[in-house]
């Protein structure tokens, strides 16, 4: 079935048109991507899907609802999460703070129960589901040092925890791979694979073309805001399209 | 000796005051990084409107019900919140500066409308019969110490509440979206409608603790709510630290000592320029040299981050 | 009609006294609340050249310009220097620390009582409808004049150009070789003794307080956020149309809500247009 659907979506930014026409469907329980150089659009794409941009033209649906011209935080509520190319978060908080935020539902969050308070079962449960993720990705001993004096790699991992919290049906990353150690390319692939075994779907941006092709079910080729190819990584390797991009002659 | 030994009865009350002032800046602005520069303009409206509920005075007033006490603080509470929401909706479309400015322009309007509406508010000449809770039990000095411990007492309550809410999934998420509103967002949270209702929150807050600095200061006027009262609470809180718990109460402690304290000199003729300058002269100094050796990292919270699932942990069972 | 005369008069001084703290945020990247201290440094001592030494207004004017100036000057090395790193917040506060420390100095050395220059206006004489003097019409034409200067200098001289590159894009400007102290020092010139000059003219119209700066600076604030914070021409419009609404505004509600008007339209125009009206993609915003 499909998960997200994009259709005919196209997004300007005064005279440049940095979405161009752009259709695309990720099935439930695949991992999609999304590659192509520079300025190709990806990010932006994502920033129209997740709603932090509103598109000029087409309709984007997930899991058949119509989202488009929603606000990001709507859509996040359908459980369609994304991360950010720097990774921040909430750097004052520790970690596990940021688990939580994440992992509260709103009747924890309002000021009144704040002030009146039936929160412990809720928030004991949610706890739970923190701690249980910070073991499950070696966080456990960092859960409470600040987000902000953690290294890159670490607050990265942070992130990709705090939107399991949200426990989404779909996940949009950009960049996971980028400032990753080679070493540890190898583990990120790992865990996006055991997320889309829990049942998540995952659509990814990266411009490391190998981890991409790794683990990716679907790919998605994006150029000057157009999607110029797409089919499976081995259909992508041979397309000569595809190739010229990466190796020829720059656009 | 009983002199100087009530006149720092004042500065205690008044920085207890401010006190409460600072800590609900703190949570708008430290916890909610809401920059406010109008706070003075809530605490008026919460101070016009108790004093004209409850005020028996009904000459040139078109409204005068002399109300009880209990329906005056209420009704400023409510009038707080209200003028929050009405302040809050619209500046809370712009970030930054723009907010700054935004509040400060509300917090000038509100002066003018309570300098102007004189039907209403006097104008300038304002009201000088405050009544105070208790005065039939307590008569004159030792009725400052009644209000002093009465300052305080509120001040303890804010602090409970604060330190309640700050601990709270509310206060966590507020401290969350303060640095970084996209991930907010895009963990789905409504973090705009968050800072209204902290925002409205607040003007409650500064609404029903206003009827203390009336009673306090014993006189409503426009100039009692200047841009200064705003100023000063701002500088208590840096001063103690903004977003730490007990910071406001300690700046606030600090801060006004000395600025009292500096006022306490009185002249007469040429000196008495001079020295009713040297409060703003001292404040101004204060607030630089603040700045200029605290504000690394104006927002760095010290509070012990183990110490929030440690809270958790043992609560569990 | 009369009223759109006064507003021009207002929105002429507001206008100058604006562009400054516009140049200001644009290259130091803060709101400088003292800067209408500034205003009320420049109307005492162009108060006191005028009464005091008997000077022509004009030059005692141009004094005031220059020696207003020089104090911001002073007041950039001494007080905003050492804070340059601690980020806007910080920077707007101690602005806010520095009003009340001149305030108060200001007060303590020029007295709290209230002043009127002793300069004749001229005849008031009739154009058309209207009766203007001489005196409003040179204020009107002295900003007129100051702001055509600084148009010339900053887009005609190497410093204008270099605080122009700076007020864009700063650390570009730094890499590229402009001089950071001295476009630092010029702005801070040319913004302070604008302010100045702003301050003799209110004088001139009204007359001369301690508490000016903190009258002004509110519609100061108004008038650069309405103007975008970005460009300068941005910000006269602003100074102007918010002079021509507060005098215009005097023929429907009572003067005593001037300021008010002021603000209403301040507040109307960031509901409906969040980023000012005139806003230039200028400085990257802080926060």
């Amino acid at each position: 079935m499909t998960l997200l659907e994009v259709r005919n979506v196209t997004k300007r930014f005064g005279g440049v048109v940095a979405v161009d026409n752009v259709s695309l469907e990720v099935g439930e329980g695949e991992i999609a991507a999304v590659i192509g150089p520079n300025g190709a659009g990806k990010t932006t794409l994502f920033n129209v899907v997740s709603g932090f941009e509103p598109a000029n033209e087409g309709t984007i649906r997930f899991g058949g609802e119509l989202v488009s011209g929603r606000r990001p935080w709507q859509i996040a509520r359908s459980r369609l999460v994304r991360s950010f190319q720097t990774p921040v978060g909430f750097p004052e908080l520790s970690v596990w703070e940021n688990l939580m935020v994440a992992g509260s539902e709103r009747e924890s969050e309002s000021l009144l129960s704040a002030l009146g308070g039936r929160l412990r079962s809720r928030q004991k449960e949610t706890n739970r589901r923190a701690l249980d993720l910070l073991e499950r990705l070696q966080l456990g001993d960092s859960k409470d040092i600040r987000l902000a004096d953690l290294t890159p790699g670490d607050i990265k991992l942070v992130d990709f925890a705090r939107q399991l919290m949200v426990r989404p049906r779909m996940m949009l990353l950009d960049e996971p791979a980028s400032g990753v150690d080679p070493a540890s390319i190898g583990r990120l692939s790992e865990l996006i694979s055991d997320v889309r075994d829990d049942g998540i779907t995952v659509l990814v941006i990266d411009h490391n073309i190998s981890f991409v092709l790794g683990i990716a079910d679907q790919v998605h080729v994006m150029a000057l805001g157009a999607v110029i190819a797409e089919g499976t990584p081995d259909e992508i390797i041979h397309n000569p399209a595809v190739v010229e991009i990466y190796l020829g002659k720059r656009v | 000796m009983t002199g100087v030994l009530f006149f720092f009865v004042g500065v205690l009350t008044l920085a207890g005051i401010y006190a409460i002032f600072a800590q609900v800046l703190n949570l708008e602005a430290g916890w909610a990084g809401m920059w406010d520069l109008g706070l003075v303009g809530l605490v008026a409206v919460g101070g016009y409107t108790y004093i004209i509920l409850t005020q028996t005075q009904n000459d040139e007033v078109v409204f005068a019900p002399g109300l009880p006490m209990w329906v005056g603080i209420i009704g400023a509470a409510v009038a707080g919140g209200f003028a929050a929401l009405v302040i809050g909706v619209p500046s809370l479309r712009v970030r930054g500066e723009f907010f700054l400015i935004t509040t400060l322009a509300f917090a000038e309007v509100i002066h003018q409308l309570t300098i102007n509406l004189s039907s209403v508010t006097r104008g300038t000449v304002g009201f000088n019969q405050v009544a105070r809770p208790f005065e039939s039990f307590v008569q004159g000095r030792g009725y400052r110490l009644l209000l002093l411990a009465l300052v305080w007492v509120v001040a303890g309550l804010v602090y409970l509440v604060m330190r309640r809410l700050v601990n709270a999934p509310y206060g966590r998420l507020l401290r969350g979206f303060r640095d970084n509103d996209p991930v907010a967002l895009s963990l789905g949270k409504h973090t705009n409608r968050h800072r209204i209702f902290t925002f409205v929150f607040a003007g409650v807050v500064y609404g029903a603790t206003a009827p203390l600095y009336l009673w306090f200061l014993r006189t409503v006027t426009p100039s009692v709510f200047s841009a200064e009262v705003t100023f000063v609470a701002w500088t208590a809180l840096v001063i103690g630290g903004i977003a730490s718990k007990s910071g406001p109460i300690l700046g606030a402690g600090i801060l006004l000592l000395i600025t009292e304290t500096v006022s306490l000199a009185q002249g007469s003729g040429d000196f008495a320029v001079v020295l009713s300058s040297a409060r703003f002269i001292v404040l101004g100094l204060v607030l630089i040299l603040v700045m200029r050796y605290r504000s690394a990292g104006l927002i760095s919270e010290q509070r012990s981050l183990g110490g929030a699932s440690q809270r958790m942990a043992e609560t569990a069972s | 009609m009369q009223s759109i005369i006064f507003g021009i008069i207002t929105g002429s001084i507001l206008a100058i006294a604006t562009v400054g703290l516009s140049m200001i945020r644009q290259t130091e990247g803060f709101i400088n609340i003292a800067h209408g201290q500034f205003l009320t440094l420049g109307a005492f001592v162009g108060f006191f050249f005028v009464s005091e030494v008997e000077l022509n207004i004009f030059v005692a004017g141009f004094l005031a310009t220059i020696i207003v100036g020089a104090v911001g000057v002073a007041v950039s090395l001494i007080v905003f220097r050492p804070i340059a790193s601690s980020g806007p917040l910080a920077q707007l506060f101690t602005s806010i620390g520095l009003a009340y420390l001149l305030f108060g100095l200001i007060r303590v050395g020029f007295g709290a009582s209230v002043e009127f220059f002793p300069t004749s206006f001229g005849t008031r004489f009739e154009v058309g409808s209207v009766n203007v003097t001489m005196g409003e019409i040179l204020i009107v034409a002295v900003a007129g004049l100051s702001v055509a200067a600084l148009a010339l200098f900053l887009t005609r001289t190497r410093l204008g150009t270099w605080i122009r590159a700076t007020a864009s894009n700063p650390s570009l400007a730094e890499v590229r070789g402009v001089p950071v102290s001295r476009v630092s020092a010029a702005v801070w010139f040319v913004a302070s003794g604008l302010a100045g000059l702003a301050g003799v003219m209110v004088g001139l119209i009204g007359n001369v307080n301690s508490e000016m700066g903190w009258q002004q600076i509110l519609i100061i604030l108004a008038a650069a956020v309405l103007g975008g914070l970005g460009s300068i021409y941005g910000v006269l419009a602003a100074g102007l149309l918010l002079g021509l609404a507060m005098d215009l505004s005097a023929l429907v509600v009572p003067t005593a809500y001037r300021t008010v008007v002021a603000f209403g339209v301040l507040i109307l125009v960031l509901v409906l247009r969040p980023e000012g009206l005139f806003s230039v993609a200028g400085r990257k915003e802080a926060g």
